[in-house]
């Protein structure tokens, strides 16, 4: 990979580089990654507001006095 | 003036606050018998719920002078390195390659994990967020998560930028891709501006000044999201629209709520063109009490906060601040001390209005807007014993839930409670002198064993510990009937010396009232000596609930820990646990 500064013309490599392409198979790996975050932050939230509708549900129905701390 | 948090571990105390059932089953028996988990599921949340509590609760206090350089509760560093690594992982996975992309994959993957990071900053920095609603926490605690997730994002970014700046450099193409490649420099930009704002989010620079912050952040948010827009090639651009819109929604119903609860077109009752009007009072201690009477607000629970901004002292801001008043007292209510900016001007006008000017009532409130209530602190009438400590004007957090245990009608498990309040000087007892001896009074009614107490930190004139007694209420015996004018005046009056105690003359129907007293102790308090004594009392859960300055928190925080690991809660010694739920100063 060079470039000529001289005539400012981009050897193919870096045309490449440049080159936005929806279907080239390293960027879809990339925003995969992306995505990847936003689904381990949805499963972070579902499991957390599991819990919470637990504690919400537990008002609602009649629960082993034993978990009744007094 | 107060806000947010300081708590940790997020959802997974909720887990902890297995709290209705207490209540139903109070409601269905008076019984006081104690209970413990017994074996098998129960059993099994409470180990657990007591081993989260005692590895997240503990706070590190490194510094007690620049409290700012303390690191965080350490279930927030947990949360930090959790989400670091995962980020990490996304980042490196499969993306360090020899050859000449070394550079370009590193770095286009650092522009994924960037990009895909704006939106969750947006969500995180809602008031009306669905992850609080989901998981049951507040915005002002997912703030911490917000800073933390838009530190992670500088990081990518600044691997995203140095990465190709680094082959850029190599290969001598840094002024062409300058001038060739206008997404170049706005990326550039977005990076700064984002320096810029990572840079003054740090606590000891966001605290300077709260207004200068906010300002400088939304308009710096604002640049950020522009460039941002110009940099990101179209079909990752999905990622900053999602941004934009999670602002949009949110300020969309902040503006609808503001509209309904301040405009007196949804609001019958009020005459103006403004549903509420705030009367200022002027309290020791370079503090002013704000008092907003027939809120148009249904209900909110003890410590929830809203967004006050007063049109004529500082137009265009917004302050929050902890409701002091229950829903009970039919108004809302709040405690602001004096420091800079807003709260000073406030205190200003306060004191020019003090009763000996002739100016009539009417002028002497102000319109305010208020939006909110926020926050979603836990029932704490779950709990058999509660704990509040608060320092200086912490109390507006404590004080609706001790007004709370002992004014509600409906059944609740607290059998035994104490209050304690850490204040610089004896005058400030005068902020809530009222609401305390009531609230002794209350709680004697109800049968909850109250006990309050005063600690004077700074103040040479409290020596020695005295007594503050509740004044005798108006009474209806015959006894009272030859009782001069000057004792029915001294009778309705507080109580706040032993001078003015010594002065009444209570009846002999008031003996019993004669031995409630708030007690007002001189020097610190030994929180740990506090909160043993009441786990030593409990005969179910304790919560504790801790608002004040970081030093308190910590100390709090790993007075808690400690106790819950020493008496084995949780873990078949058969001792019962403990709770905390700490709402520190700042935002």
């Amino acid at each position: 990979m060079d470039m000529d500064m001289d005539d400012g013309m981009v050897t193919p490599l870096f045309e490449v580089s440049l080159t936005f392409d929806v279907q080239d198979p390293e960027l879809i790996i990339n925003r995969a990654y992306a995505r990847a975050l936003w689904y381990t932050v949805a499963a972070t939230v579902t499991v957390f507001g599991i819990a919470n509708a637990y504690n919400r549900i537990l008002g609602w129905i009649r629960f082993d006095p034993s978990l009744s701390l007094r | 003036m107060r806000t947010t948090a300081s708590s940790d571990g997020y959802g997974l105390i909720l887990v902890c606050h297995c709290a209705n059932p207490r209540i139903r089953n109070a409601s269905s028996t008076n019984s006081a018998i104690s209970r413990i988990p017994t074996l098998g599921i129960p059993s099994a949340i409470a180990f657990v719920s007591a081993a989260l509590r005692e590895l997240t609760y503990p706070q590190p206090l490194l510094f007690k002078r620049y409290t700012f350089f303390n690191p965080p509760p350490v279930g927030r560093i947990y949360i930090v390195i959790a989400y670091l690594s995962l980020i990490l992982f996304l980042l490196f996975y499969q993306s360090i390659v020899t050859g000449p992309m070394y550079w370009e994959s590193i770095a286009y993957r650092a522009a994924w994990c960037s990009v895909g990071q704006v939106p969750l900053i947006f969500l995180l920095a809602m008031k009306n967020s669905i992850v609080g609603t989901l998981i049951g926490s507040s915005h002002d605690r997912i703030n911490f998560l917000h800073r933390t997730v838009a530190r992670c994002l500088f990081l990518t970014v600044t691997i995203h930028f140095s990465f190709f700046w680094s082959e850029w450099s190599y290969y001598h193409v840094v002024e062409s891709e300058l001038v060739m490649m206008p997404m170049v420099k706005y990326g550039m930009g977005a990076y700064f501006t984002l320096m810029w704002i990572v840079f003054t989010s740090f606590a000891p620079i966001r605290n300077i000044r709260y207004e200068f912050f906010v300002a400088q952040h939304i308009i710096s948010f604002f640049v950020f999201i522009t460039m941002l827009l110009l940099h990101v090639p179209p079909y990752a651009r999905v990622y900053v629209l999602i941004s934009i819109g999670f602002f949009a929604v949110d300020r969309i119903l902040r503006y609808a709520r503001l509209l309904y609860h301040n405009l007196s077109l949804f609001h019958r009752k009020s005459k103006n063109g403004f549903a509420c009007r705030a009367h200022l009072t002027v309290l020791p201690g370079q503090a002013t009490r704000v008092t907003i009477k027939n809120p148009p607000l249904a209900s909110w629970s003890p410590g929830q906060h809203v967004f006050l901004s007063f049109l004529s002292i500082s137009p265009l801001q917004s302050h929050p601040f902890t409701i002091a008043s229950t829903p009970a007292d039919k108004e809302l209510s709040f405690v602001v001390r004096a420091h800079a900016g807003f709260s000073r001007r406030l205190y200003n006008r306060a004191t020019s209005l003090l009763p000996t000017t002739s100016q009539a009532d009417k002028e002497k409130s102000f319109i305010v807007f208020f939006d909110g209530p926020y926050g979603c602190p836990p029932t704490f009438l779950q709990y058999d014993t509660v704990v509040l400590i608060a320092g200086s004007t912490g109390v507006t957090f404590t004080m609706p839930i001790l007004k709370q245990a002992v004014q509600s009608a409906s059944p609740h498990c607290i059998r035994r409670m104490e209050f304690l309040w850490i204040i610089k000087a004896g005058s400030h007892i005068e902020w809530y002198a009222e609401e305390l001896t009531r609230a002794m009074e209350l709680a004697e009614d109800r049968g909850i064993e109250l006990i309050i107490t005063c600690c004077i930190t700074c103040d040479p004139t409290y020596t020695t510990n005295h007594p503050i007694r509740p004044p005798p209420r108006k009474c209806t015996c015959c006894c009272n009937d030859n009782a001069t004018d000057n004792e029915k005046e001294d009778n309705n009056s507080l109580v706040s010396s032993i001078s003015s105690q010594e002065a009444l003359a209570p009846c002999s129907c008031m003996n019993r009232r004669e031995n409630i007293s708030v007690c007002v102790s001189a020097g610190r308090p030994d929180i740990r000596e506090v909160v043993d004594r009441n786990l030593r009392c409990a005969r179910g859960e304790t919560g504790v609930a801790v608002c004040g300055p970081v030093g308190l928190m910590a100390r709090t925080r790993n007075v808690v820990a400690e106790l819950s690991d020493e008496r084995g809660a949780g873990k078949g010694t058969g001792a019962y646990g403990v709770s905390l739920f700490g709402e520190g100063f700042g935002w």
